[in-house]
């Protein structure tokens, strides 16, 4: 699993903890990986994902009405809502025009199946820039 | 567009449960007895085995590359192929090992993991079922004319990172018409059971080393040959093999050595000639070589030497 990961163009380095049930992953600059992308070299080895802690930056937009984070440069969109220590994180993105950079740290969790057409979901715990 | 419209992610940590074994989802667990993992998608893994096998005063070598490649997570097919190196007339092979035929037989071997269900970290239970086809290379095995054969398999077991637990059951059918014109070697039934554990200081996580110990228990249970459709007498038996395993892991590479005895047995059985408990050593499952001893008998054994290399 951790070759298969690295194997994904962008990945910096990967780092698998069998015993924790852990993978902690470090991507290079102006890469293009999407979680989704993660999670199915994941299930390609047999392996089950489950939530994902991620700092991701993005242009903020909205999705049906709530705020979320469109990743250039792919077509992944993550819909932000209010993680349990989120605070007001989510409130001060009301005043972030659409568009803008922001980086956010969150939970993405578990997605039921396999890759779905709906985007994932962030919990939001901490907004790092974009005020 | 500028580096800061990049997404830029720089820290994923996912967390993983109910995976299989760390990288060796190709089985390398036990030796003889039947296992559920199965390659990750696009996997890769070359099982090189020598066998070898003598009886009576005359002996049979053979060296047999297996390649494995998974097709989805949990589908992978594996072929293996005999290079007969020495065929006495009187050779009996048999297939010893649930994974690979010790006969000098070319086997296509399909596994199915059709089941997988995660129950903590790092531990699952799974059902894994196999479908195979041999073809001989050879026309007659011990006075008996040879057919195509097909195998099939199916085990489920729980797997963590500290113990193992599989069981499961092999049949092998000749492809002969029946009747008169029945001309086969006895189809062979097998069952196993596997416990494993991995002790304390292995249980960390790559790249340092991984040892596992396993004590596996294989019985072969095969018909009489049948020529001209009539069962011949003194062949086919039940033989019942125990013994440990060892299991050692670096990196994409794999050392396995193990020893079981045959704690039951018929005379008649194809494994023969003991009548008393016999000792049988492998190593590894991969690349084993048997050797049996000659009549009286008083013990019969199996060696091996090897590798295994997985991607």
């Amino acid at each position: 699993m951790r070759v298969a990961i690295e194997k994904l163009d962008g990945v910096d380095t990967v780092i698998v903890s069998l015993n924790e049930g852990l993978a902690t992953i470090r991507f290079k600059p102006k890469h293009q990986v999407t979680v989704e992308a993660v999670r199915a070299a994941i299930r390609d080895n047999g392996f089950t994902p489950k939530a994902a802690e991620v700092r991701l930056t993005g242009e903020l937009t909205d999705y049906q009405g709530n705020p979320a984070l469109a990743l250039p440069g792919t077509d992944a969109v993550y819909v932000l809502s209010p993680g349990p220590a989120a605070g007001s994180a989510l409130a001060a993105l009301k005043d972030v025009p659409r568009g803008a950079l922001v980086s956010v740290v969150g939970e993405i969790p578990a997605s039921p199946g396999k890759a779905s057409r709906e985007p994932l979901r962030l919990l939001v715990r901490s907004l790092v820039s974009g005020r | 567009m500028s580096p800061c419209g990049q997404l830029t992610a720089w820290l994923l940590a996912v967390a993983l449960a109910s995976g299989p074994a760390p990288g060796w989802a190709q089985g390398h667990g036990p030796i003889y007895g039947l296992s559920t993992p199965t390659l990750g998608r696009g996997g890769w893994s070359v099982d090189v085995a020598t066998m070898s096998r003598a009886v009576g005063g005359t002996w049979m070598a053979m060296l047999r590359p297996m390649l494995s490649y998974g097709i989805t997570e949990d589908v992978q097919a594996s072929v293996s192929l005999p290079m007969p190196l020495r065929v006495p007339q009187r050779s009996r092979p048999v297939r010893a090992t649930t994974r690979m035929p010790a006969s000098p037989d070319v086997e296509l071997l399909l596994g199915w993991r059709f089941r997988r269900r995660g129950t903590d970290v790092g531990s699952r239970l799974e059902s894994t079922a196999y479908l195979g086809f041999d073809y001989p290379t050879d026309g007659v095995r011990s006075g008996v004319r040879t057919a195509p054969g097909v195998v099939v398999a199916g085990v489920a077991g729980y797997a963590s990172r500290t113990l193992y637990l599989w069981t499961g059951g092999l049949y092998r059918r000749y492809m002969t018409p029946s009747g008169a014109t029945a001309d086969h070697p006895g189809d062979l039934a097998m069952y196993s059971l596997v416990l494993g554990y991995r002790p304390p200081p292995f249980r960390r996580d790559y790249p340092h080393p991984d040892w596992r110990v396993f004590v596996e228990a294989v019985g072969e249970v095969s018909a009489r040959d049948v020529i001209g459709g009539v069962r011949q007498p003194d062949t086919g038996g039940h033989n019942v093999f125990v013994g440990p395993t060892l299991l050692g892991l670096y990196g994409t590479w794999g050392f396995p050595a193990g020893l079981s005895f045959r704690s039951t047995g018929d005379a008649t059985a194809p494994s023969r000639p003991n009548r008393c408990g016999s000792p049988r050593c492998g190593r590894p499952s991969s690349a084993w070589t048997e050797r049996c001893a000659p009549t009286p008998c008083a013990w019969r054994s199996r060696s091996s030497t090897g590798w295994i290399r997985s991607s």
